[in-house]
């Protein structure tokens, strides 16, 4: 909210430069986001938070700044010369519904000239960005602006039958609000009434066809106490915020209504020249008393971190027109004013205790006290893990947005279908969550490819996300990685390795045994420990192609914990190694070949493949397959004829299970 | 040893050394195939002197043999290193010719995105502390993220919080705060927790909005905690995180779920208060939300306020590494250019 420093000085004369009294506001939580000179006047704009409703109004600052300063505070006067309420002027208020609205007062005023408002008046509206309409509106709003009760002021003469009802709107009741805006009402709004139908949206907006004009010659002073929520529920049910709901919505004071109308009332028949009547309308409850609090001065410091005494900060709370008492226990008694709403519970005067005393002078201490046994955080060591394996092999990590749209994932041929829309988004593009991280991750090769990077290695560690049952949303913790064009850095004296899928694959066999865990692969879709992944090869601008594997990482969370990983003596005997090449089928994978040679002879320790190719000399329909097995005992050096024997044991093996022939050497 | 098998050896040793010295002056393919037809070909000296072997006496061949031979190895292999240094290669990598200041190979060097950087420092700064980290799911519903936490239904506080649904029952979680109420239906105190992680905010895309964020929550509880404590606990990390000249200060504030609550602000880390442009001239810039875990808070969660006190505060990752490392605009962070990434 913008405040004028020449209106603020009407009620505390602070003599204190503006730019040191913006810092002391700042620092008594009203942080003043800028601070603006215009003429001989400066214009704050303070962040009030949504339960300081109090410092919605000059008066409200005014008693921050008379407490921050000392300097004096000074209420604004209500002089009223009232004339008894001429039968034809009597306006009947009727508060039906009392929950919605806890009170309602009202003041007539006659004989007014409805006109330009007077010089004072439109500056001072103008200094915090209000315009001046008339000098009717024109004191409702200073009122509001002044006190923080909104006010609203009806056109008597256009009340049908003289009465104003408070009740919820009828389903489907209509209303013309100021602005033009036809509403179709719903039956939780709360509205002002006359005889025949609603003339103000309660606490929001007034209506147009009762509406102040400069024809206007009297005019009914609405003051009222209107529940926050259903305020909050009726602006927002039609995408309205003003000035009176953002405070009726941030709650007002309820003790005020009567002070504020009176106030207007006297201002509007100083500047439109009109007759106040009385006596006022006001409806529904009007004594209001506060809870008392119990604070306890050692739980105070306690929490605090300070050493106060009870007078102590009995003084501070005074200051702030609280009233203090004491119990018998020393503890006191505390009664906040009424306008501090945010004010009910012990917190509450705590916290108040300490804005009072200034968190600056808080002395800064470290926690003591117990400290809980450390924890190991599965999920923290897989993801340092991954990362740690990733960045060796030159990966560079990425964050994407966890949202994607329709388009794009068709684009990749995914089906939007199996993405969780956004019920409300707010860019068309991120309309909803992401099944899968690897299309981010060519969206971020093509960017970078386009931008001349001759290889794009990017891995990311995030969630994707499906629909689940009952509008739920399933959430799976992924790793994916993307590699295309070239696989290494360059260098001028040797061609560079192209990513391919081999590369990305080496990728996962890299993290198996970073994580000891199991890796099968089945077509494109592997299984890595207990997680599952798949390779997906895409057509990737500029590179031609890029080479992904993603892969869901939570059921491999404890692996990098607490690793299975047991120390293996180390053989002192040298190892024998024997080539095979051996002819399968096609259809043969090779993993199955490797797995059945490691099991082959307890004396395997490694076996690799070397070579692999088709045609040339082979039958159609069979492949090739160049094996080293390196063999190895514990307890003596090998014989040739042992590691020969091992060797034969193999082909047999082979033989049998693959149908394999040895290629003639 | 007869005098021809002298004077074969002789011939031996003349031919080799004629054939070195030749040697450093081959410099192209030509003179190479001169040199070759000159020491290796049918009518080099290599050939007569094979020829004549056999004239020598009986008893000296084994030894002239041997010496011929080796000749000949030498004179082949001088030939091939010939044609090796003279045939199509790269500049620069002749051993006696190298180019000491040539870039050499790079090792394939990955990065760790900025914005796990500044989490593993914030991180590390806690775990000396004490905390352990904690995690909660991205997608919350009402109670997690507001209710417990102590916003009121309809109440303006939620309007900051400009939330994304998925459905009437399921958000996305505006803050990683929910997961202080899952650790504390978990667990008894005492606690020290930290728990990052990704949040959504309904925001337009611009240099300081973006509708992913990621945020590290903290919570201790304890029999004895004071705003002193947090103050202290926030003042280290800043320290910590940018410099012993950091200065911080609290400014009261509101937030549902803490009361006292605090905005916390470190001096200015460009201009180091005096005022510039990255802080708006105030010599201030926000890095955190702190205060005291309000009592509601803990009676949603079954702690008795009157036993358990505690503290919460929750940053944002993107804005420490922005006011770290300088970066002025959210959108790097997400856009992944790798002239931005190499960076870090
Ligand atoms: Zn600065």
């Amino acid at each position: 909210m913008k405040y004028s420093l020449k209106w603020l000085r009407d009620y505390c004369p602070a003599n204190v430069p503006a730019d040191k009294l913006a810092q002391q506001l700042t620092m008594a939580g009203l942080e003043v986001e800028s601070l603006v000179r215009v003429g001989d006047d400066v214009v704050l704009d303070v962040e009030v938070v949504p339960v300081r409703s109090d410092c919605l109004s000059m008066v409200g600052l005014a008693r921050e700044i008379s407490f921050l300063t000392g300097a004096p505070l000074t209420l604004p006067p209500v002089l009223i010369k009232e004339v008894r309420i001429p039968k034809e002027f009597s306006v009947d208020v009727d508060l039906v519904d009392r929950d919605l609205c806890p009170r309602y007062s009202a003041r007539i005023v006659t004989d007014l000239r409805a006109g330009a408002s007077p010089p004072w008046l439109a500056e001072r509206l103008e200094a915090v960005g209000v315009r001046s309409l008339n000098n009717v509106v024109d004191i409702t709003n200073f009122v509001n602006l002044e006190m923080g009760q909104p006010l609203h002021a009806f056109d008597l003469a256009k009340l049908r039958g003289r009465k104003l009802v408070i009740r919820r709107a009828a389903a489907g009741e209509k209303l013309v609000l100021i602005d033009g805006q036809e509403l179709a009402l719903s039956p939780e709004d709360l509205v002002i009434a006359d005889a025949e139908g609603a003339v103000a949206l309660a606490g929001v907006m007034g209506g147009r066809d009762s509406e102040v004009s400069s024809s206007t010659e009297a005019v009914v002073i609405e003051s009222a106490h209107f529940d926050p929520v259903s305020v909050r529920r009726t602006a927002r049910r039609y995408g309205l915020s003003t000035e009176s709901s953002y405070r009726f919505e941030r709650g007002t004071d309820p003790t005020a209504t009567l002070e504020a109308a009176d106030r207007a009332a006297a201002l509007i028949a100083e500047v439109a020249g009109g007759t106040v009547l009385g006596p006022p309308a006001d409806k529904g409850q009007t004594e209001w008393s506060r809870p008392a609090i119990v604070l306890r001065p050692a739980r105070a410091n306690m929490l605090l971190g300070t050493s106060l005494t009870g007078e102590d900060m009995a003084v501070l709370l005074r200051r702030l027109y609280f009233d203090v008492g004491l119990d018998r226990m020393e503890n006191l008694i505390i009664s906040a004013p009424p306008y501090r709403r945010d004010v009910c519970a012990e917190i509450d005067v705590v916290e108040e205790v300490g804005r009072a005393y200034g968190y600056d002078d808080v002395e800064a201490t470290l926690p003591g006290g117990r400290m809980p046994a450390p924890a190991r955080v599965p999920r923290e060591e897989l993801e340092r893990a991954a990362r740690e394996v990733l960045t060796a092999a030159g990966f560079a990590e990425v964050y994407t947005p966890s949202f994607t749209d329709p388009e794009k994932l068709a684009a990749y041929g995914l089906d939007a279908a199996t993405a969780v829309p956004v019920a409300n988004p707010t860019v068309s593009q991120f309309s909803h969550l992401r099944p899968a991280l690897w299309p981010a991750l060519a969206e971020v090769a093509t960017r970078n490819g386009r931008l001349g990077a001759p290889s794009v290695l990017v891995f990311e560690l995030g969630t994707v996300f499906e629909p689940g049952e009952d509008g739920r949303v399933v959430e799976r913790p992924r790793l994916a990685a993307l590699a295309a064009g070239e696989a290494a850095p360059r260098h001028w004296s040797r061609p560079p390795p192209r990513a391919d899928f081999f590369f990305v694959k080496g990728i996962v066999e890299a993290l198996a045994r970073a994580l000891d865990a199991s890796l099968t692969w089945r077509g494109e879709s592997f299984s890595l420990g207990d997680g599952e992944g798949k390779y997906v090869r895409l057509p990737l601008e500029p590179f031609g192609e890029g080479h992904v594997v993603e892969m869901d990482v939570a059921p491999l969370y404890g692996r990098a914990a607490a690793p299975s990983r047991r120390y293996h003596p180390i053989s002192r005997f040298p190892s024998v190694v024997r080539d095979l090449a051996v002819v399968v089928d096609d259809g043969t994978a090779a993993a199955d070949v490797v797995a059945a040679l490691r099991d082959s002879s307890e004396l395997a320790r490694e076996v690799s493949v070397f070579d692999v190719f088709t045609g040339e000399g082979l039958p159609p329909g069979r492949k090739s397959l160049g094996i080293r097995i390196r063999y190895q005992a514990d307890d003596r050096t090998l014989t040739d004829e042992e590691a020969n024997a091992a060797r034969q044991g193999a082909i047999e093996i082979l033989t049998e299970r693959f149908g394999a022939t040895l290629r003639s050497q | 040893m007869t005098e021809d098998a002298k004077k074969f050896l002789a011939e031996v040793t003349a031919l080799k050394t004629a054939a070195e010295k030749a040697a450093t002056a081959v410099s192209d393919g030509k003179a190479l195939e001169r040199w070759r037809i000159e020491f290796l070909g049918r009518k080099s000296p290599l050939g007569r002197l094979s020829k004549s072997l056999t004239s020598l006496a009986e008893g000296d061949r084994p030894a002239a043999g041997k010496a011929l031979n080796e000749l000949r190895a030498d004179l082949k292999a001088e030939y091939e290193s010939l044609q090796k240094r003279l045939g199509p290669k790269k500049a620069g990598t002749d051993e006696a010719r190298l180019d000491y200041t040539l870039p050499g190979v790079q090792p394939p060097i990955g990065t760790l995105h900025p914005l796990t950087k500044t989490y593993y420092e914030i991180t590390a700064f806690f775990a000396s502390l004490g905390f352990n980290v904690a995690h909660g799911p991205e997608v919350e519903d009402e109670f997690h993220n507001f209710g417990a936490l102590n916003f009121p239904p309809d109440h303006p506080s939620r309007d900051a919080q400009d939330t994304l649904y998925v459905n009437d029952e399921w958000l996305l979680r505006t803050h990683t705060s929910p997961a202080q109420i899952r650790v504390m239906l978990e667990q008894r105190p005492p606690l020290r927790v930290i728990v990052p992680g990704r949040c959504f905010r309904a925001d337009a895309v611009d240099a300081s909005h973006y509708p992913v964020f990621h945020q590290v929550e903290g919570l201790l509880v304890d029999e004895n905690v004071s705003l002193g404590d947090l103050k202290g606990t926030l003042t280290a990390f800043a320290e910590y995180i940018f410099g012993p000249d950091t200065k911080m200060r609290f400014r009261p504030h509101f937030f549902p779920f803490t009361e006292p609550s605090a905005e916390v602000d470190i001096s200015c880390v460009v201009c180091g208060g005096e005022g510039c442009r990255t802080c708006g001239g105030k010599g201030w810039l926000e890095i955190a939300g702190a205060g005291m875990v309000h009592p509601n808070v803990f009676r949603n969660v079954g702690y008795d306020p009157e036993q358990w006190a505690g503290y919460a505060f929750g940053m944002g990752v993107e804005r420490i590494a922005m006011l770290k490392y300088g970066i002025d605009d959210i959108r790097l962070f997400y856009e992944n250019d790798f002239a931005f990434l190499k960076q870090f």
